[in-house]
């Protein structure tokens, strides 16, 4: 009778690769669940900072305070003074800016197509709802160096006080259009977007993705109000 | 040979990126920042000398036929060990290198240590050997980072070295500026060190 030894056999690689698979497996578990929630921690973080940063003026200018002090303190800022509410017929988050229970601004998260997967967002609008008070882009896959260019600081400051919806706007309101201009020359009006050289996708997305979602959102609250 | 002959032979002679041209992709996407370069490149070093140590600990009782699976779970479970560092403590930097963390675990020059150097040798050898060439994978990105940052956005490190009057080069920050650079470099290493005549 011939004797195969164990390490020859078909039986033990698959049971070598079972083992190393938990070892490793395990580890990587042990290391995730260790880290998890300071990762949690770090991206609620990170979004209540945006959330500040996009109300700060308003706040400011209601407090009499320096917005980058507000920003700083972002997390003293967001417990005393955001709150965060609901918009009936709408599926998002919705925040406002409330002072002496005076509502100062909304900050709404949104989301739309890019050229590689979601874009989210997070816009500041007016109480009225008229009006774009800023924009910051949290998460994106677009191409790097070109469309993710989209998060720079030029970019997303052309996205502020910007009257997207006509004083009288119906209820029904639709958004003004945006218009993209070459990178670097100056726009005629606040309509006029200069867009990311090399990244017209992405930039057209952003700008669609704007003006869907405002839609959205001042409709809803006219439905709510009328109710 | 000694720890300090295997240093520098992965490190510098037989350097992965320009004597063996592996582990160009990254070497092109992570470099416009050199503050990208130098994680990229911790991570690769951490990366490749903890495989390298691993696969050559368990090389005797690795079966042959499963040999490239097991390195490869190796080399993804640290890698993935990075990955959840950065974004717990660096989640800034984690955002901006994005995917290509993760990607290390294709890097070519992991693999190929693991396969031609920690399966063959001791593991405190292989784990030198994976410093070395973690650290020659590094200074490449470095240099390539330094040229690009400064010429694509007038900084080192993000600290601003150009004056008011410097016009940032656009396609310093674009990959194909990468291209151009690690050619130039390789052909500059390839004249002026291994002598190569052409």
């Amino acid at each position: 009778m011939s004797t195969t030894p164990f390490k020859d056999t078909m039986l033990y690689p698959i049971l070598f690769m079972l083992v190393i698979c938990i070892v490793f497996v395990g580890m990587l578990a042990v290391m995730y669940r260790s880290s998890e929630g300071k990762i949690e921690s770090q991206k609620l973080d990170a979004y209540q900072k945006i959330v500040i940063s996009l109300l700060a003026d308003p706040l400011a200018e209601a407090l009499e305070a320096k917005p980058l002090i507000l920003i700083n303190d972002y997390k003293a800022t967001y417990e005393s003074y955001v709150k965060e509410i609901k918009i009936s017929g709408l599926d998002k988050r919705v925040f406002t800016a409330v002072v002496e229970d005076s509502v100062l601004a909304y900050c709404v998260d949104i989301s739309g197509k890019g050229l590689w997967g979601t874009m989210r967002a997070l816009i500041a609008l007016s109480p009225d709802l008229k009006s774009l008070k800023g924009l910051a882009i949290y998460d994106q896959m677009e191409t790097p160096c070109l469309g993710a260019r989209i998060g720079e600081q030029w970019f997303l400051d052309q996205f502020s006080q910007i009257q997207v919806i006509s004083m009288n706007g119906s209820t029904n309101g639709s958004s003004h259009d945006f218009e993209l201009i070459p990178e670097g020359q100056k726009p005629a009006n606040q309509y006029q977007i200069q867009q990311i050289t090399g990244a017209t996708i992405t930039s057209v997305s952003v700008l669609k993705m704007l003006k869907n979602e405002i839609d959205l959102i001042y409709v809803a609250k006219q439905k709510q109000v009328q109710i | 040979m000694t720890k300090k002959q295997i240093f520098f032979a992965s490190a510098i002679s037989e350097n992965s990126v320009w004597r063996q041209i592996l582990g160009i992709c990254s070497a092109l996407a992570v470099t416009n920042l050199m503050m990208n370069s130098l994680i990229m490149g911790l991570g690769v070093i951490f990366s490749l000398a903890l495989s390298g140590f691993t696969i050559s600990l368990i090389r005797a009782w690795t079966p042959r036929s499963v040999r490239m699976m097991v390195q490869t779970l190796i080399i993804a479970s640290y890698v993935i060990i990075v990955d959840i560092f950065l974004k717990a403590n660096l989640p800034e930097i984690s955002k901006q290198l994005g995917p290509y963390v993760g990607l290390i675990i294709t890097n070519c020059i992991l693999m190929g240590r693991a396969e031609a150097f920690a399966s063959q040798n001791k593991p405190l050898d292989s784990f030198v050997d994976g410093i070395g060439a973690g650290v020659g994978y590094s200074m490449v990105l470095l240099i390539i980072g330094f040229i690009r940052e400064l010429f694509g956005f007038g900084s080192i490190f993000g600290i601003k070295a150009m004056g008011a009057w410097w016009t940032n080069w656009s396609i310093m920050v674009m990959a194909p500026s990468a291209f151009f650079i690690l050619a130039m470099f390789i052909w500059i290493i390839n004249v002026k060190y291994y002598k190569v005549k052409g």
